[in-house]
């Protein structure tokens, strides 16, 4: 019977070695990969994205622990990736023959959503935490509606003296940062 | 369209479902080689939650955005912390401004005095700011004093390295010319001394050819016949053995006489077959005609010089 591998720290020290000489660059990259993996079962709609993302893994660190050579180790993992999607994919079929397919859950959108209010303190906070030139930015890039937004976007970037796109990326980033010290903060609201 | 907003669209359209497996097939390829384009979609994300809470959305882009994103927990939990963004940014308080051009100072001066709170305030600012004024103006002296002490310190410490450099320089030069004028003057006195020796020209006499102790071994005398005018001796002293380094000859008046030449470090040659030491002199040097004697000596360092040979000749005017 053909047993399961199970990844090793020398494995993932394998890994490590293989994304980048530097160590700590290593591990950024490896945070990259793990975010890519995720939004692409993400995206393609699969179930515990999570647990793929640690099988993908797990497949391309047994490879390089078995001295396999691969020359381009972002394709490779996006080949597995995609190859651990399509195996979801064949599952989920067997699976809705047995079981009539429901319909993907919706979350409903409740204007007064319960957890609203350590949300908005959670926002306050984190807005307030931000550095003024990026607290400006954001409120100042989602402030208008419709046809005045973009009126709007288009004139902070002439006053930035940037192109639009590059507002697009630096209040995207703004955006992601807040986003995540909100998470943060109401993950300790949640203890 | 301009490549980012065609990106921009593909983005959008991968995220919603509506790129053909090949299409969306080449852009996660491209997500994962390049940073770029992963954040591209992701900034697609957003603008897609923000449209959909803008109600910027078709419907059918919108039945998309329910059916592939909303299901997400984590795009449902973005669409919550969108909804706080909107409002907060809708809300008058907050400064929108970016980077505002500034007023002019005394427009600032003018508004911010406007309120009597501030303008009594101010006066108390004033008083503290004139009296400051002073100790400020006596500080920004004392600093450019300072600075000014601190540059002339540098200048004069830079001066002195090159005061000392240069001093250094001459004295290594002095000491140079100094021995070079020795090394002159010993040179000068060399060819002073050659010249005292070879004081001009002088006609080259036949060599007399001498054996040790001529006269008693041969019973003739060795006549050495002077020219009127200064001519150059040549004297040859046969060798019964070459047993030497070199040797040292000196010829006397008579046996015991005053020296009329000496030569120190005389090296043998051959001539007719017989190892000779060869002696030059002027002529002068035999100051009076007669009986002479020559002394050679031979020398192996580092012993002494060893007795070799006497030789006698006799001067005889032309």
């Amino acid at each position: 019977m053909k047993r399961k591998w199970t990844p090793t720290p020398e494995a993932f020290e394998k890994l490590l070695v293989r994304l980048a000489s530097d160590r700590n660059e290593a591990g950024e990259r490896y945070e990259i990969i793990r975010l890519k993996l995720l939004r692409f079962f993400e995206w393609r709609s699969c179930d515990s994205p999570d647990h793929r993302v640690d099988e993908a893994f797990n497949r391309v660190m047994r490879r390089i622990d078995e001295g396999q050579t691969i020359e381009n180790l972002m394709a490779y993992f996006y080949e597995t990736a995609r190859l651990i999607f399509m195996e979801w994919l064949k599952e989920k079929k067997k699976t809705a023959a047995i079981v009539e397919n429901t319909p993907a859950t919706v979350m409903p959108i409740h204007p007064d959503y319960r957890e609203e209010e350590p949300r908005v303190r959670c926002f306050d906070s984190c807005l307030e935490d931000l550095p003024g030139e990026s607290r400006k930015l954001i409120l100042a890039y989602y402030e208008c509606e419709k046809h005045e937004k973009i009126v709007r976007r288009k004139k902070l970037a002439v006053e930035m003296k940037i192109p639009m796109n590059a507002l697009r990326i630096r209040a995207h980033r703004i955006r992601r940062d807040l986003e995540k010290c909100v998470k943060n903060c109401l993950g300790q609201y949640a203890n | 369209m301009s490549v980012e907003k065609d990106k921009a669209t593909s983005s959008r359209r991968y995220l919603l479902g509506a790129l053909s497996a090949e299409e969306s097939e080449r852009l996660e390829g491209e997500f994962f080689d390049y940073d770029e384009t992963f954040e591209e979609i992701e900034i697609a994300e957003d603008e897609l939650i923000d449209d959909y809470l803008g109600d910027d959305l078709s419907r059918a882009e919108r039945d998309q955005f329910q059916k592939q994103l909303l299901g997400n927990p984590r795009i449902a939990e973005r669409v919550e912390f969108a909804k706080v963004l909107r409002q907060a940014s809708k809300t008058p308080v907050q400064p929108t401004a970016i980077k505002p051009e500034p007023n002019s100072w005394w427009q600032s001066l003018v508004a911010f005095f406007s309120t009597p709170q501030r303008l009594g305030g101010a006066v108390a600012v004033l008083a503290l700011v004139v009296g400051g004024g002073f100790l400020f103006v006596d500080w920004l002296r004392l600093r450019d004093e300072s600075r000014r002490l601190i540059a002339e310190r540098a200048v004069l410490q830079r001066e002195n390295e090159l005061l000392a450099r240069k001093i250094e320089n001459d004295t290594r030069q002095l000491t140079n010319e100094k021995q070079n004028v020795e090394a002159l003057n010993t040179k000068l006195e060399q060819e002073l001394e050659n010249a005292q020796e070879r004081p001009s020209p002088l006609a080259l006499l036949s060599p007399l050819f001498i054996f040790p102790g001529a006269s008693r071994s041969t019973g003739k005398t060795n006549d050495l016949i002077l020219p009127s005018r200064s001519a150059m001796v040549r004297l040859q002293l046969a060798l019964e053995a070459n047993d030497y380094l070199h040797y040292n000859a000196v010829v006397r008046r008579g046996v015991e006489g005053p020296i009329a030449f000496r030569r120190t470090n005389l090296k043998p040659a051959t001539s007719q077959s017989i190892q000779v030491i060869e002696l030059r002199f002027p002529s002068t040097r035999l100051v009076a005609p007669g009986d002479y004697t020559i002394n050679l000596d031979g020398v192996k360092p580092p012993g002494k010089p060893e007795f070799v040979a006497t030789y006698n000749f006799r001067t005889v005017s032309k």
